[in-house]
């Protein structure tokens, strides 16, 4: 709901959650499914570096569903 | 005497007495018999009885919803059911979408008579209210002993394979169906009486509820990725450590915005979580896995995107009203659009 309402303002957003039934539900245009909703950007069981670069990989995936 | 009707009843890991938020993964299991409220509910049952419990984590059941439609047909195949009871889940966002996608399957998949007990404010509800039987509760556990009793009057009155029966349907929520029926004026003339009771300045009914999402237009991104400036905003009960600003837990009354210029990352030490709606030990020991700064921080480092907006905004999302949801999107789309904000990665848990 918050996603849709900043987007009122032209503003375009991804919501990242694990949770993406709700978020179509709620007609949300952009979803990208998170790891959990515990950790949406996070892989714990990975060492910290690995798990920057999982994340960074994400965070990238998401930035480009900006642009559809 | 006439056989008793078989009903399997389903409960989260917490009312199913396995654990709170530390057992919120666990896989689905069976149990002979009724569990916890489960009791109460088979104490009150006549003509029917609580042959067995289906116990699941929420975030196991959230994640997947097809393991535990799978964990249901085998225990269908072995019980032969007649009624599924799932919850009451009140409010519980994924307690409540994990017994309404539970129950769909029941009705379409399986043809079993089904219904959820779930508060008005559940997301749950309006996704699900025209698929499924849903019962009105309160908001908390505090109404258990009440949606119990209805639960029990309602399987009481089963029969000819239908929960819902004209005495008992104002204890659900209305599908949305139409009806219909017979009336004395017809409807140009009850349209006409509406209108003169409205332009007079009085109130009048609708006679037809309008949806309640509707749809907005998409916003686009207005130039190249590499020109925009992007906010990190989310609903997981981000604050700074000792939470000043005493952002809510639960029913979040506003949002909070935080500086975060020159911040390479969100550092564990200076950030917690106030959020009752999910475990917060993952996001504690690194609170990027939630608002992921030190990415976006790498992309702004390397020309994927112009810039990071100086503030993060967070606020809860558990137990928001969806009116207080809406007031504080238009606060935080109205504030980011004052400040040239290109556009939002939105977390939420």
């Amino acid at each position: 709901m918050i996603a849709n309402e900043i987007e009122r303002y032209h503003i375009p957003v991804v919501q990242v959650t694990s949770i993406p039934q709700i978020s179509q539900g709620m007609k949300v245009n952009r979803i990208f499914e998170g790891n959990g909703i515990t950790h949406p950007f996070g892989v714990p069981k990975e060492k910290a570096e690995n798990e920057r670069q999982i994340r960074i990989k994400m965070l990238s995936e998401a930035l480009e569903m900006l642009c559809h | 005497m006439a056989e008793k009707y078989k009903v399997i009843h389903y409960l989260n890991q917490f009312f199913g007495q396995i654990g709170g938020e530390d057992s919120a993964y666990q896989e689905p299991l069976y149990k002979k018999g009724p569990v916890g409220p489960g009791n109460l509910l088979n104490s009150q049952l006549e003509n029917a009885e609580v042959i067995g419990t289906i116990i699941c984590g929420d975030n196991f059941a959230s994640e997947n919803p097809e393991k535990l439609v799978s964990f249901f047909r085998q225990v269908i195949a072995d019980e032969k059911p007649d009624i599924l009871v799932a919850g009451p889940a009140f409010n519980s966002g994924r307690y409540g979408m994990a017994c309404a996608n539970l129950c769909k399957s029941a009705k379409n998949l399986f043809g079993i008579a089904c219904l959820a007990g779930l508060f008005e404010g559940n997301p749950a509800v309006d996704l699900f209210r025209t698929d499924i039987d849903i019962l009105r509760t309160k908001a908390n556990a505090a109404g258990m002993k009440e949606a119990i009793h209805n639960i029990s009057n309602v399987v009481s009155d089963f029969s000819n394979g239908d929960l819902v029966s004209d005495a008992n349907r104002n204890l659900f929520f209305p599908k949305g169906k139409l009806k219909n029926i017979f009336d004395k004026d017809t409807a140009s003339d009850r349209a006409l009486h509406i209108l003169k009771l409205l332009v007079k300045g009085g109130e009048a009914a609708t006679e037809i509820e309008l949806p309640h999402i509707v749809n907005h237009e998409k916003a686009v991104l207005k130039k190249k990725l590499s020109e925009a400036e992007i906010a990190l905003v989310t609903d997981g009960g981000l604050v700074p450590v000792g939470n000043p600003e005493r952002l809510e837990s639960r029913g979040a009354s506003k949002f909070l915005v935080f500086d975060i210029t020159g911040s390479e990352g969100l550092q564990k030490d200076k950030w917690s979580i106030n959020h009752e709606g999910y475990d917060k030990q993952f996001v504690l020991e690194d609170p990027n896995r939630l608002v992921p700064l030190d990415a976006l921080r790498y992309f702004e480092k390397t020309g994927k995107i112009r810039k990071v907006h100086q503030q993060v905004i967070s606020t809860t999302g558990v137990a928001t009203a969806r009116a207080v949801c809406e007031k504080l999107g238009r606060e935080i789309g109205l504030m980011l659009q004052e400040q040239n904000v290109d556009a939002v990665i939105l977390t939420s848990t």
